[in-house]
């Protein structure tokens, strides 16, 4: 992990409680932190003019969806993403899909959903329940579109969309 | 409270999405800048650089500050990369912008990628400054080393600063080099000063070594300085490279002082001495610095001047004018070597008119003609004539010119015709040559003997000396004999020094003059000697022939009296000895005449030799046949042969006539009696006697060898007067005796036969000399009948008392007293001087006799004695030694027929001189005392009874003893006639001057005739006298038989 995403992720608070959405009464302690989190991370991000997607949930807060976008030769490209929780969360991390991308790049699973690298789920096992949403945004989807999508636009498989 | 969280999360949930949406707060990230500045710089609105690391943009203005800082932090000299490195910007940057401050600034400029700025050139004018200060001399190259800076830069900084901060002198040869002026003149001294120390050529290099820290290159600029300001007392040889000289002045002037004053003293010069004295080149050297007028001579090794040259020339002309020679070396000073002596001398004779007075012998001897000349007629005078003289004796002359004459046919025709004309003139200058050497005849035979016997022995050393034309060359004076003579001369007395070169030089150049001249001279001499030769060579032919008709001549006598014997085996045996002896010398002359070599002929070898070298077949066969004859028996035979041989030769025979044939006779008995007066021999007078009596009786000459004398008594006792015969009969056998007991070495007998022999054998000699004067004289006689003759009147009147006593004192008057008895008048001055002559030969003939008897004794011994007493050989021996006793008697028959002729004289002159040689044998008397001896020899010796038989009927010849006046008388006609005529003939060769002054002259005879009782008192007196000495051991037996010879006699 470099210097630049410990400090991230240094940045984004721990998560205390463990408890996934069956759990109704953690549940909504659980959800709290979570977005505790996501809101310090987005503020983070904003503050460090590097402001990269945009999420919102159900009212349960199991289905999560939202917007990414990344720059690329000063332009930005900008994807549909979506996950739900898992029941065994905060065990199981949640599994993040970017459905437009599918079938475009071989590392992603069936549906859409990418996939993360080798040091991401040990390190997600070793800081249950301390990690949640926030960090699997911050070190799951980030690097990976920071990866994927440059060379996907080299490969031609994906076109700057002019807003309209 | 599930709400109530609910809600908090709904209001959480508010919250995320108004914090998502918020507006985001105006700040550039570092990416923005950056990007912004790019795209400044692109529109060129804005200029900066970027660092090295490219975290920092600079600005230039900031850069120029910064370098101009750093140039002056590192005192003023920095290098661009040096700048680059330290204020981290780009190298290009940097240039970029020193340009732009060397542009602005002029104090500051780029050298090599190095900033320097003024303080630091100011730096830089100081340290050098310093540093020439320091050293005196500063080089640009070195500096620039140093300081690590171009040249030009520093000379343009020298320049920038001369004469403010560096006081120098630039070198004028090298613009690299700066000197100070103080090191200059503080060097300059220092070179000046070593200089003018300098005594002697010096190196400069030493020079150079010695003053010390002076560079090459300044002290070289500095001399040329002080030669051109001429403050060094000296010069410097051209450099060549970095070895030249320096040479001082002084040094020059004492040189060619020195060799001013060399000169002068010694008028000459040697190269040698003056490279020595360090002068390269003498010869230019001389030239220049010599102070000198006169013409000098250059040779290779020196120079001479004309003083020397006027020295030879004056010793030359004083040679020229003593007849000598000269070395000039030894005038010359000894630096000029022979080589160039000899050239001097070459020299100095060109300027002599006339050169050939003088010649020049190993190489620098001058030699006067005249003295040439002089040895040469030295040796002409002594030495030529007596070689040449040698050689023509030796043959060796003639050798060569045999030798000569087949090079020449040996040779190619051109030097064949050379040849000839030489011959010729030689044969030329013969001619006119000879006529000198005369004398020279009479020995020619003796020499052309030696010619043939040494041709081979011509000496081999003498051909191997020096010849200059090879084989046909001929060596008649040899170098040593020239080389004594060139010796000899004054000239060389007194010469210590060794001159042999020039000695062998003189020698060889004569030896070719001498030896041509002699050869010359030995032609001619030689030719003339040739025709002496030949004449001589005539005359000897001439002899030779004549000596081959006297032979002939005898030979024929010879054998007429031969064939009086009429034993048959003696006539042959005699007839051998005859061809043997006279037909020996017959053909051996015959040879000689026909020899070519003039070789006497004496051998059957050389016989042989020459027949085989006879060509003429005639000639061949004729002396082959004489050769035979001579080997064969038979006289006739030989005399045949010997007649052809000579018709083949051309020489005539003439027949012998009676008168000649008497002369023959007469001179062989004459030559007879001559050698029985000079023999002494017993058993040789016997046999000369016994020949004489031979020939008186038969009127024939016999050529008898000893062992035929018993032959011819033999022969002789028919018509002796028996008488005579038995006195010669009597010696015979005493003489028999004598060597037969010699032979059996009986030696109690010996001393009585030896004094019997004394008795008769001095009887024997000396009545046979009496009876020869008798004969001899019977002619004078006979014409002069007043000169009385003397043998016969001395023995005559030889009574027996005078006798006695003549044997016991030979010195009485005895003698004296009969002859004054007999002719007082011519006797009897003489008488005392015969006495004392015959007191003198006395012993000799004692001497003589003895003397003779006992050699004969003891080779009978001898011989006797190895035989072993074989009878043969005793039965020679006695043979001979009958023989020869045979001979005395006969003698002394002769002798005593001559007495007892002369008995009558006594009262008839007359029929005294009527006893001639021819008629005395007719009545020879044989001595009764014969009887007693061969009785002796009878018993001792078988022969002896030959002797006997024939002695027997010789003793009836005896009888007729008293007859023998009457037939004396009666052939007193025949004598008178002949006799005359004889001793007119035979006056020469019987070489007694008395006798031949009687014969001559009848006015002479009577001055002359006293000298003849010298030979007629001498049988008795010197019989006398011999017996008077062995008599004293001997029995009376021999003086009485003597004694009675004596009374038989009266």
């Amino acid at each position: 992990m470099d210097d630049s995403s410990k400090k991230t992720l240094s940045s984004i608070p721990l998560l205390k409680t463990k408890a996934g959405p069956r759990d109704k009464d953690l549940w909504p302690q659980r959800l709290k932190e979570e977005y505790q989190a996501l809101i310090q991370y987005v503020q983070n991000n904003k503050d460090a003019d590097n402001d990269w997607f945009r999420l919102e949930s159900n009212s349960d807060g199991t289905r999560w969806f939202g917007k990414c976008w990344t720059y690329h030769n000063q332009m930005k490209y900008e994807f549909d993403v979506e996950f739900d929780i898992p029941i065994t969360f905060p065990v199981t991390s949640p599994e993040i899909a970017i459905p437009e991308l599918d079938g475009k790049t071989a590392k992603m699973y069936r549906g859409g959903k990418i996939c993360l690298s080798d040091h991401f789920k040990p390190l997600w096992a070793k800081n249950v329940p301390k990690f949640g949403i926030a960090h699997a945004m911050a070190l799951g989807l980030g690097p990976w579109l920071a990866v994927e999508v440059p060379d996907l636009i080299e490969k031609k498989l994906i076109k700057y969309k002019e807003k309209a | 409270m599930s709400v109530y969280d609910w809600e908090e999360v709904k209001r959480l949930a508010a919250d995320f999405q108004k914090t998502q949406f918020s507006s985001i707060s105006q700040k550039l990230s570092e990416r923005n800048w950056v990007e912004i500045i790019t795209k400044l710089t692109q529109l060129k609105l804005l200029n900066v650089f970027f660092t090295n690391d490219g975290k920092t943009y600079v600005t230039p203005k900031y850069l120029i500050r910064e370098i101009k800082n750093e140039l002056d932090i590192h005192n003023g000299r920095i290098s661009l990369i040096d700048i680059a490195k330290s204020l981290n910007v780009d190298l290009n940057i940097v240039l970029s912008l020193t340009h732009e401050i060397i542009k602005e600034n002029t104090g500051i400029k780029n050298i090599l990628g190095q900033l320097i700025n003024h303080t630091y050139l100011l730096y830089l004018a100081e340290e050098i400054n310093d540093r020439l200060q320091q050293h005196g001399f500063i080089n640009i190259t070195e500096l620039a080393r140093t300081f690590d800076l171009p040249v030009d830069f520093i000379h343009s900084i020298i320049k920038e600063n001369y004469g403010r901060i560096i006081r120098i002198k630039q070198d004028k040869q090298d613009s690299q080099i700066y000197y100070t002026e103080s090191y200059l003149s503080q060097s300059k001294a220092l070179v000046r000063g070593a200089l003018v120390a300098i005594i002697k050529p010096t190196l400069i290099s030493t020079v150079i070594n010695h003053c010390g820290g002076i560079k090459e290159k300044v002290f070289f600029s500095l001399i040329d300085n002080l030669v051109e300001s001429k403050q060094i007392p000296g010069i410097v040889t051209e450099r060549c490279g970095n070895l030249c000289t320096y040479i001082p002045q002084i040094y020059l002037k004492t040189q060619s002082e020195w060799i001013n004053s060399f000169y002068n003293q010694n008028k000459y010069l040697e190269y040698d001495t003056l490279s020595r004295a360090g002068i390269n080149d003498p010869k230019t050297f001389i030239a220049k610095s010599l102070n000198c007028k006169e013409d000098l001579q250059y040779l290779r090794n020196c120079v001479i001047g004309q003083h020397l040259i006027d020295q030879i020339e004056v010793s030359i002309d004083e040679i020229m004018i003593s007849h000598t020679w000269i070395n000039i070396l030894n005038i010359l000073p000894s630096a000029i070597d022979i080589e160039d002596a000899e050239m001097v001398l070459k020299n100095v004779l060109s300027k002599f008119k006339n050169l050939s007075n003088v010649q020049i012998f190993n190489r620098t001897y001058a030699v006067s003609t005249s003295f040439l000349n002089k040895i040469n007629s030295r040796i002409n005078e002594k030495i030529i004539p007596k070689n040449i003289n040698e050689a023509i004796n030796l043959g060796s002359y003639e050798q060569y010119l045999i030798e000569s004459k087949i090079n020449i046919t040996s040779d190619s025709d051109k030097q064949e015709l050379s040849r000839k004309e030489e011959r010729k003139k030689r044969a030329n200058i013969g001619k006119s040559g000879g006529g000198i050497q005369g004398r020279e005849t009479k020995t020619k035979t003796i020499k052309k003997k030696y010619i043939h016997k040494n041709i081979s022995k011509v000496e081999p050393d003498e051909e191997n000396f020096v010849k200059p034309k090879g084989h046909s060359y001929f060596e008649l004076v040899s170098s040593d004999e020239i080389r004594n003579e060139v010796l000899s001369d004054e000239s060389f007395q007194d010469e210590e020094i060794d001159n042999s070169e020039f000695v062998q030089e003189i020698v060889h150049y004569l030896y070719l003059l001498v030896n041509k001249a002699a050869l010359s001279l030995a032609q001619t001499m030689y030719e003339e000697r040739i025709a002496n030769i030949n004449n001589s060579r005539k005359k000897m032919n001439a002899e030779l022939q004549d000596n081959i008709i006297s032979s002939y001549q005898d030979l024929k006598l010879y054998y007429k009296g031969i064939k009086e014997f009429t034993n048959e085996n003696l006539q042959i045996s005699l007839n051998k000895y005859l061809l043997k002896t006279t037909g020996a010398q017959l053909v051996n002359t015959c040879f000689t005449l026909i020899n070519d070599k003039n070789e006497e002929i004496c051998s059957p070898e050389l016989r042989q030799k020459v027949l085989s070298n006879i060509e003429n077949k005639k000639l061949k066969e004729s002396f082959s046949k004489l050769v035979k004859g001579l080997n064969g028996n038979s006289v006739d035979e030989f005399i045949c042969f010997v007649e052809d041989a000579l018709c083949t030769l051309n020489i005539m025979i003439k027949k012998i006539d009676k008168k000649k044939e008497k002369l023959f006779l007469e001179s062989h008995k004459r030559a007879l009696v001559e050698k029985l007066k000079e023999t002494d021999n017993p058993p040789l007078i016997l046999h000369l006697i016994s020949l004489i009596l031979f020939q008186t009786v038969t009127h024939n000459m016999l050529n008898a060898s000893g062992k035929f004398v018993s032959s011819i008594l033999n022969l002789l006792e028919k018509r002796l007067p028996l008488e005579v015969f038995e006195i010669l009969q009597r010696y015979h056998c005493n003489i028999l005796i004598d060597c037969a007991m010699n032979a059996m070495s009986v030696s109690p007998v010996k001393p009585q036969l030896n004094a019997g022999n004394h008795a008769v054998s001095p009887t024997a000699t000396n009545l046979t000399k009496s009876s020869l004067s008798s004969t001899n004289n019977f002619t004078p006689l006979n014409l002069i009948p007043e000169a009385k003759p003397v043998t016969p009147m001395m023995i005559a009147p030889n009574t027996e008392k005078s006798v006695d006593l003549c044997i016991k004192q030979p010195t009485s008057n005895g003698t004296v007293f009969s002859i004054s008895e007999t002719n007082p008048n011519v006797f009897l001055p003489n008488s005392q001087n015969c006495v004392e002559n015959y007191d003198t030969a006395e012993n000799l003939s004692t001497d003589n006799t003895q003397k003779s008897i006992e050699t004969i004794a003891v080779e009978s011994k001898s011989v006797v004695e190895t035989e072993e007493m074989k009878t043969e050989e005793v039965n020679l021996e006695v043979n001979e030694s009958l023989e020869i006793t045979k001979e005395i008697p006969c003698q002394v028959e002769s002798v005593k027929a001559n007495e007892v002729g002369n008995l009558p004289i006594k009262e008839e002159i007359k029929e005294s001189v009527v006893n001639t040689a021819e008629n005395i044998p007719n009545n020879i008397e044989v001595s009764p005392v014969r009887k007693e001896p061969i009785a002796e020899i009878n018993k001792s010796v078988i022969d002896f009874s030959k002797m006997e038989t024939l002695s027997a009927p010789k003793e009836k010849v005896t009888v007729e003893e008293s007859n023998v006046n009457e037939e004396e008388n009666k052939s007193d006609n025949i004598t008178k006639s002949t006799s005359p005529r004889v001793a007119k003939h035979k006056a020469k060769p019987l070489s007694e001057p008395v006798e031949e002054d009687v014969a001559d002259g009848r006015k002479s005879k009577r001055v002359r005739l006293p000298t003849q009782p010298y030979q007629s008192p001498i049988p008795e007196l010197q019989f006398i006298a011999k017996l008077n000495t062995p008599i004293k051991t001997t029995p009376k037996n021999s003086t009485e038989k003597i004694i009675a010879f004596y009374k038989y006699l009266v």
